[in-house]
């Protein structure tokens, strides 16, 4: 089980590769038959929260990035001043300069400061519900099913949620209610900033029918032009287009843009512990790099991370990927499912290392790195035999811990693997 | 646009309600009295936090400090000039 449209969210716009299409459908149907979920998307998050803590920049066009002498030359927020002047996430900071040159160009806080935030936007969520599955830095799903009674119907526990996150934080967010994930989802973008839409049931149809495709999570730039092939632009043709074509084309996601397409999403809201299906870390270089000995190299310290999370959670995963953004923000992503679940650095880099093999094949440079462990489950979830594991066992099974404290008491950067630091 | 300092400087600060709220640092011999602090945040080095907090002083320049707590030291990490 699955969830690809959720980590494709983030970069939409840049990603080219259109796997956002395999969401899974098979999730188990949450039992209340009528469900009541909340999507909470806090406004221009990193914009914002740099604005309260710098009150004179409020209701100027902000836009905070990445430092472009460190190569991280990219917009991560964009305030909603900013947004006017056609300034997105993702976009090159030197465009965004262009379009707007009086806008104030701050390089993002990475050590922690959004975390923290995000982190109390989350307990104010667990006020309302337990039932919280973080979709991002700043977006979350609540099932509020049931919560009438303590907080009155939806819509008003939504403003009771909001004017917490207002007084106790100083931000703003929108919140789409509905039936399900997908259309909470859909509903929360209609309506931007401190937004407030509820879809009714019976108004599904209606709302969504004229939307574009593209407006649906998980129906990327790639798929949204092979679905133009088709005569598909909204999400009313997507409903009343044979299912049957739609699976022959597409495979098991054509069942998945039927269903979406008339507003059907029967996957549960995840707490915060059960939604996490995989582990994982990525990395935008320094400079671009193509040399083997690089990548691997940034790839052992992904994986040791990786690992060390994996161990601290108790957690063994069976599935490796490895996600490659070039210098022109083409993705590529791959994986390997190995026998014998795994929460070694040196198994989860060998893997990654042979994924690897050949991504700088024809001169092509590499921007970020990304090593996410999946298919997870407890320690003592194994196949008993594997040369890898009795490896790991006899050889490792002791440095790993230590090595684990020393992190937990000096800092990440304390020890690392010599095969780690050559290039970081 | 903010200037990174990342230099070790004197500070007073006063707990308040389970709070610790610094009011006055020394930095280059200059005594700085903060009128707000707008932001604070937590990081961890290893076991040991680190409280940020993002301030105005007198003349309602931004600063940004930091208690770390393995050294017992506050930090001035950045400030913003205009």
């Amino acid at each position: 089980m699955i969830f690809p449209k959720l980590r494709m969210q983030k970069s939409k716009g840049i990603d080219d590769d259109s796997s956002c299409l395999g969401m899974s459908t098979d999730q188990p149907a949450s039992n209340a038959k009528e469900r009541t979920i909340l999507h909470v998307d806090m406004d221009a998050f990193y914009a914002s929260v740099e604005q309260k803590n710098r009150p004179w920049l409020e209701g100027k066009p902000v836009v905070v990035g990445g430092d472009p002498e460190k190569r991280r030359g990219v917009v991560t927020a964009a305030s909603y001043a900013a947004r006017r002047y056609g300034i997105g996430a993702g976009m090159p900071i030197l465009t965004a300069r262009r379009l707007c040159p009086h806008a104030i160009f701050l390089v993002g806080d990475y050590g922690g400061m959004y975390e923290y935030v995000s982190s109390l936007c989350m307990q104010i969520f667990r006020q309302f519900t337990p039932w919280v599955e973080p979709h991002s830095i700043d977006e979350a799903f609540l099932d509020v099913t049931g919560c009438d009674r303590l907080f009155g119907p939806p819509h008003q526990l939504a403003r009771k949620l909001k004017g917490k996150i207002k007084t106790e934080l100083g931000l703003t967010c929108s919140v789409g209610i509905a039936p399900n994930k997908l259309l909470a989802k859909l509903a929360s973008s209609l309506n931007k900033p401190d937004g407030l839409t509820v879809i009714p049931k019976d108004q599904v149809q209606k709302i969504l029918g004229p939307l574009k495709v593209t407006r649906i999570c998980g129906i990327g730039d790639k798929a949204a032009e092979v679905l133009s092939g088709l005569g598909i632009h909204t999400l009313g043709e997507l409903a009343s287009y044979p299912e049957e074509v739609l699976t022959r084309r597409f495979g098991k996601n054509g069942k998945w843009l039927h269903l979406v397409a008339s507003g059907i999403d029967r996957s549960p809201v995840f707490s915060s512990l059960q939604a996490e299906k995989s582990i994982g870390h990525g990395r935008t270089l320094p400079q671009d790099i193509s040399g083997p000995q690089q990548i691997f190299s940034v790839l052992l310290s992904l994986s040791s991370m990786v690992a060390r999370r994996l161990r601290a959670r108790g957690l063994v995963g069976r599935t490796i990927s490895l996600r490659v953004r070039y210098s022109d923000f083409v993705n590529l992503t791959r994986s390997e499912t190995i026998r014998s679940p795994t929460d070694s650095e040196h198994v989860i880099s060998r893997i990654a290392e042979t994924l690897a093999a050949d991504i700088t094949a024809a001169g092509r440079k590499v921007r970020l790195l990304e090593v996410r462990v999946s298919h997870l489950g407890e320690e003592g979830y194994s196949l008993q035999g594997s040369l890898s594991l009795a490896e790991y066992r006899n050889r490792r099974k002791e440095v790993y811990p230590v090595m684990d404290r020393i992190r937990d008491r000096f800092g990440e950067s304390a020890i690392k693997w010599a095969g780690s630091a050559s290039f970081i | 646009m903010d200037q990174e300092i990342d230099q070790p400087i004197d500070v007073i600060a006063v707990f308040q309600e389970g709070r610790m709220i610094p009011v006055r640092f020394r930095w280059n011999g200059r005594v700085i009295k903060i009128v707000r602090v707008t932001g604070r945040w937590k990081t961890s080095e290893g076991r040991f936090k680190i409280r940020h907090f993002a301030v105005i002083d007198k003349n309602s320049q931004f600063c940004q400090l930091s208690y770390r707590e393995r050294t017992g030291e506050w930090f001035l990490d950045k400030i913003w000039m205009e």
